[in-house]
């Protein structure tokens, strides 16, 4: 197989789980490890985009491609205001012509790829969507999202039933990530030890810390890292950025070897 | 041109005169060490080796005074004559070229090779040593490969030669050949990281030692004159006494085992149930309840532990906490037996298979039981496991020196090399606390020992008499208060020291049965080091025995004591310089031992000549020295010493301006003997300043990665920089917004969970925050424990060990100190004249700098300002 960039997906296990932000977070705290890391976001409601500082209702995207050329391609890279790249999907009313758009998304994803020093990290969307297959078919890793919540007990039957194999039959790592965490809650405190009990090795060895800082630089419109660097989120999205860097680091002698 | 160049350069900050040395000094530099000027090798450690700064690293070159010739001389004469570090830059320089030349490079690895090969050999040596001295495999089989007759034989050779080279009568001129090549020997293999190299100084150290003696006792005593006969006989029992406790000392520790950790079964169900046994008398729950909280919580089957809190105060809020904590309560209708007997009441009312004792201020880390328990499933004859005792607040000396955790502590030397010596020898023994025994055995030789106060010693000793093996664990799982002044530290070395003397009465480990020779030995000792108190005053009271009353203790020739006396000196503090460094830094014993002689003197001769008495002290722990105070009552013997040593240096300085010339070096050795003392004592009187502590309980400085969160939900990454039972300090971003008085979550990572604690912050200054904790509940007390003292890796790498001892160096520190005690004695005696004693200071300091120093080393640049 070619040399090529390795791929990170965030998809979460339930909706509001916060992918999003972890997606924004994870791809900007590899940038600032010396990464060419660049955000891709896959969901129709195009949110990523908020977290770079854009308007989510803007068209430009991986959605209104017409075809993967490189033309194409430089206009729907993006740049926050620090200077991260990122991909959004691109603001659609309707969603028409799975089939064919998904065909250019492939091809986009599969040129960005093309060079070896890069690292993608794609906001997938949420199971089951049309997308799933082949996108699970692109990653190197996923980690998928959670929070402590009530619906945490389902969203890990469905889970260990369902998402886990598809994973790991296209080939991929899978981890569960602990978003959000206020482990001074005992209702939290309880998820924990759950997640710990049931997930073993795949739980991610990090937790993002639930963290009004987030909420402050969304409202500012700008990535976390801009907006507070001692925040524990900021950290806890470098401290996994440099953990999904390990992983991957110990994935590669087996991708050569395939 | 260059030179004119060079001149204006130096000429913008330097006089005329300075500049001109400054020139020469590098212009010598680059004739004498740099041979290619543009040639820098690569490692910035060698870089170093070529300049002067390496080698005098208290001259400052760009700044040459006339009194800098002097230190240069002395550093010159130093570096020739004594220091190891030459030999070393040669190793690196030959590995250099080794590296840039193939072929030498490749010499350089044959040479590996054979090194290789000695390893091999070495192992099978430790193997074969292992057997020899009951090994740990339990093989009872004596080596077949040596036969008894080559053994004898060999015993017989050795000591022919032994007796040859101790006994054989030497003239000056050839004792001083023969040392000096011993003394190389000694130098030349002092630098190698080899147990061989240990062993080779440890013989040249005995045999000179053994010489000295030789001398001593067949030529030295002056039987003609009563008087001399009398006081050179103390000193010579007091040499014997020196010289027994080097050799003992040296067989004790010449190949410590250091013991790893043994797995235990991965069933769980086969892991034996434990007691856990905290007895207390007086000390305040305040000191009892983390070691409750953090016993409870070890790693272990929850139906298997079961955690005794014994209660000789019979206390009603004991029983209470116990019985909220849902811990056992054992109290006893009397106190017989002090320690001893509360831990043999409560072995009567349980039974657990083991049984493990916390003294009730050493909080216990969550893996005790699992790093410790190991050892038991693959050893049956296991009776006793001890792991070492840890302080997390400063000794007396940690703290009145301050010197906390910079310098090995008093406790280093026993539980970082002795204990590990002992264990080689199936002698490691029991010390009270943080150990683990096994009930079988400990029944049968009728629970812990009660006919001494030091219990735990004759506890260990009973269990070796019947065969049973013990096991040491040099990893620090539990950790307590350290004694908090030098008058409760020297109560409770006396409680030691009787202790120790009673055993040596009542049950001498030299006599019994069942123990081997090497048991034998390392008990014998732990023993005998409690006696020193008589012959250390012996050494203090000596050099005055003829600077005062005139009578030659040594009746020898000043020229051939200087060739006996100083080689025997220079020997064992080489030797023990090289295997205790790491643990105690050399000349740092004789402060501790001269602090503590004057006071263990009565009771060890008390407890010798009539072993039934004496009675157990409780060593009071936990408490507060609201101000700086100097202990006159306790100093008073040190401060009647110093008195008397001056009284006699002055007699010295009288005697060697009118005495008659043949006297003179015999009077200058004895003024140097003196000002040794003084230092000691100046260091023993230093200690007696007890520094302010008033914080509730004491802080433990650590580093690690916390979350702080905000009322808000802010949350921020802080770093957690000390904690206490009742408070944490942090250190956070300076822009976050946390005021005092706040609440706030602490987040402490356990595990691969997280445990937060809620606390009110009480000061901000900087980065630095300040907060108490709001514990609750006993579950969140017991978690908090578990997140910070518990912790297994709470107390691994509490020191930097990498810190090698350095004789010259910590000859210059133990000076400061002694320099120090001086200026507090008078700064407390006559406060008027503190102007006068900070000048004084200030030359002590300035005199210090012409000491050597060793190249490379870190010099503070105050010294010389």
């Amino acid at each position: 197989m070619k040399a090529r960039a390795q791929v990170i997906g965030i998809q979460g296990l339930v909706g509001g789980s916060g992918a999003s932000a972890v997606t924004a977070g994870v791809a900007v705290a590899l940038c600032e490890l010396g990464d060419r890391a660049i955000a891709v976001d896959l969901n129709h409601d195009n949110m990523l985009a908020l977290y770079f500082g854009f308007d989510p209702t803007a068209n430009a995207g991986l959605a209104r491609l017409n075809n993967a050329s490189k033309a194409e391609l430089l206009q729907i890279i993006f740049e926050s205001g620090m200077g991260y790249p990122f991909i959004p999907m691109g603001y659609q009313v309707t969603t028409q012509d799975h089939g064919e758009q998904a065909e250019i998304i492939q091809q986009t994803l599969a040129k960005l790829s093309n060079t070896s020093d890069r690292c993608l990290v794609i906001d997938l969307p949420k199971y089951p969507s049309p997308m799933t297959e082949w996108t699970y078919a692109f990653c190197d890793v996923i980690v998928n999202v959670v929070q402590p919540e009530p619906r945490l007990i389902r969203a890990m039957a469905a889970y260990f039933a369902e998402i886990l194999p598809s994973q790991q039959r296209a080939n991929c790592k899978s981890f569960v990530l602990v978003n959000a965490i206020a482990p001074q809650l005992a209702s939290h405190q309880a998820s924990m030890d759950y997640l710990i009990g049931q997930l073993g090795d795949h739980l991610a060895p990090v937790m993002v810390q639930r963290d009004q800082h987030l909420v402050e630089a969304l409202a500012k419109q700008m990535p976390l890292h801009s907006h507070r660097r001692n925040a524990q989120a900021t950290q806890d999205f470098d401290a996994l950025a440099l953990w999904l860097k390990h992983v991957l680091s110990l994935q590669k002698p087996t991708e050569s070897g395939g | 041109m260059l030179l004119v160049e060079q001149w204006r350069y130096a000429r913008q900050s330097l006089s005329r005169p300075q500049t001109v040395i400054h020139l020469l000094g590098l212009y010598l530099e680059t004739c004498c060490f740099v041979s290619d000027v543009n040639y820098r090798p690569a490692q910035s450690q060698t870089e170093d080796i070529y300049s002067l700064r390496y080698w005098f690293p208290h001259v400052d070159f760009t700044r040459i005074k006339p009194a800098d010739v002097i230190r240069i001389v002395i550093q010159v004469v130093w570096l020739i004559l004594f220091n190891q570090s030459t030999a070393q830059v040669a190793e690196t320089l030959d590995h250099q070229h080794a590296q840039s030349h193939p072929v030498k490079g490749r010499l350089q690895r044959g040479k590996n090779k054979l090194l290789l090969s000695l390893r091999r050999w070495q192992k099978a040596y430790g193997r074969l040593h292992q057997r020899l001295f009951h090994g740990l495999d339990q093989s009872t089989k004596l080596p077949t490969q040596i036969s008894g007759t080559f053994r004898v034989s060999l015993v017989i050779v050795i000591s022919i030669v032994i007796a040859f080279v101790v006994t054989i009568p030497m003239e000056a001129a050839e004792q001083a050949v023969m040392l000096l090549f011993f003394w190389a020997l000694a130098l030349w293999v002092r630098d190698v990281n080899k147990r061989s190299a240990l062993i080779l100084m440890v013989i040249v150290s005995i045999l000179v030692s053994t010489r000295y003696l030789y001398w001593r006792v067949t030529q030295t005593i002056n039987w003609d004159v009563p008087m001399d006969t009398a006081l050179s006989l103390t000193l010579l029992s007091a040499e014997l006494y020196a010289w027994t406790i080097l050799i003992l000392g040296y067989i004790q520790t010449i190949w410590p085992l250091q013991r790893h950790v043994a797995s235990l079964p991965s069933d769980t169900s086969e892991w034996p149930s434990i007691d856990i046994f905290i007895p207390t008398y007086n000390e305040p729950l305040a000191v009892v309840r983390p070691t409750i909280y953090a016993a409870k919580t070890m790693d272990w089957p929850a139906d298997k532990i079961n955690v005794y809190l014994l209660d000789d105060g019979k206390r009603a809020e004991f029983a209470r906490f116990a019985k909220e904590v849902g811990v056992g309560y054992i109290a006893r209708a009397d106190n017989t037996h002090a320690k001893a007997g509360n831990l043999n009441h409560a072995l009567a009312k349980t039974s657990g298979d083991y049984i493990t004792i916390f003294d009730c201020d050493h909080i216990p880390t969550r893996s005790f039981l699992q790093l410790a328990m190991g050892w038991f499933f693959s050893d049956e004859k296991l009776a006793l496991l001890q792991t070492p005792h840890h302080f997390f607040s400063p000794d007396p000396f940690e703290k009145n020196l301050s010197v906390f955790r910079s310098k090995p502590n008093e406790g280093e030397l026993f539980y970082g090399l002795i204990q590990d010596g002992n264990d080689i020898w199936n002698a490691s023994f029991f010390c009270g606390s943080c150990a683990v025994l096994k009930r079988g055995p400990l029944e049968e030789i009728g629970g812990i020992a009660v006919e001494t106060v030091t219990e735990d010693a004759h506890t260990a000793l009973k269990l070796h008499r019947l065969g049973n093996t013990s096991a040491y664990l040099n990893i620090p799982q539990a950790a307590g208060l350290a004694t908090e002044s030098l008058s409760a530290h020297i109560g409770q070395r006396i409680r030691w020291a009787r202790g120790m003397a009673q055993i040596f009465r009542l049950d001498n480990p030299f006599w019994g049965r069942g123990l081997n020779l090497g048991q034998r030995i390392c008990y014998a000792n732990a023993m005998l080091y409690f006696l020193n108190g008589l012959p250390r005053m012996i050494f203090v009271l000596a050099p005055l025995a003829f600077l005062l009353l005139h009578s030659y203790i040594v009746f020898a020739p000043a020229v051939m004591i200087a060739l006996y006396a100083i080689p025997h000196i220079v020997h064992s503090y080489l030797t023990n310089s090289k295997n205790q460094g790491k643990f105690r830094h050399s000349f740092w014993a004789e402060m501790y031992e001269t602090a503590l002689a004057w006071y263990i003197l009565r009771p060890t001769i008390v407890a010798l000549i009539s072993p039934e008495h004496g009675k157990f002290n409780v060593t009071q722990k936990g408490g507060n020295t609201p101000n700086k105070f100097f202990d006159w009552e306790v100093s008073t013997p040190y401060l009647v010493l110093v008195a008397m040593s001056l009284i006699g240096f002055g007699f010295g300085l009288w005697r060697l301006f009118t005495g008659p010339a043949d006297e003179v070096l015999t009077v200058v050795l004895n003024l140097v003997w003196v000002l040794y003392n003084l230092t000691i004592l100046g260091g023993a009187a230093a200690v007696a300043e007890e520094a302010k502590q008033v914080r509730r309980s004491n802080r433990v400085q650590v580093n690690r990665p916390v979350t702080i969160e905000t009322q808000s939900e802010h949350a921020y990454a802080a770093e957690l920089i000390d904690f206490s039972e009742q408070g944490l300090g942090l250190k956070v971003p300076t822009d976050c917004l946390i005021e005092e008085g706040q609440l706030v979550t602490v987040t402490l990572p356990e595990g691969p969970s997280l445990r937060t604690f809620t606390a009110q912050v009480v000061s901000h200054r900087g980065q630095v925050l300040g907060m108490m904790l709001q514990l609750q509940s006993h579950a969140e007390h017991q978690a908090y424990i578990r997140a910070t003292f518990a912790r297994a890796d709470a107390w691994v790498g509490w020191r930097d060990e990498s810190v090698v001892d350095r004789p010259i160096q910590s000859f210059r520190e133990v000076m400061a100190i002694g320099f120090r005690g001086y200026l507090r004695i008078a700064n407390n005696l006559v406060p008027r004249f503190k102007p006068f004693f900070d000048w004084l200071e200030k030359v002590g300091r300035k005199l210090r700098t012409y000491l050597p120093y060793y190249p490379g080393e870190k010099v503070e640049r105050d010294l010389q300002a």
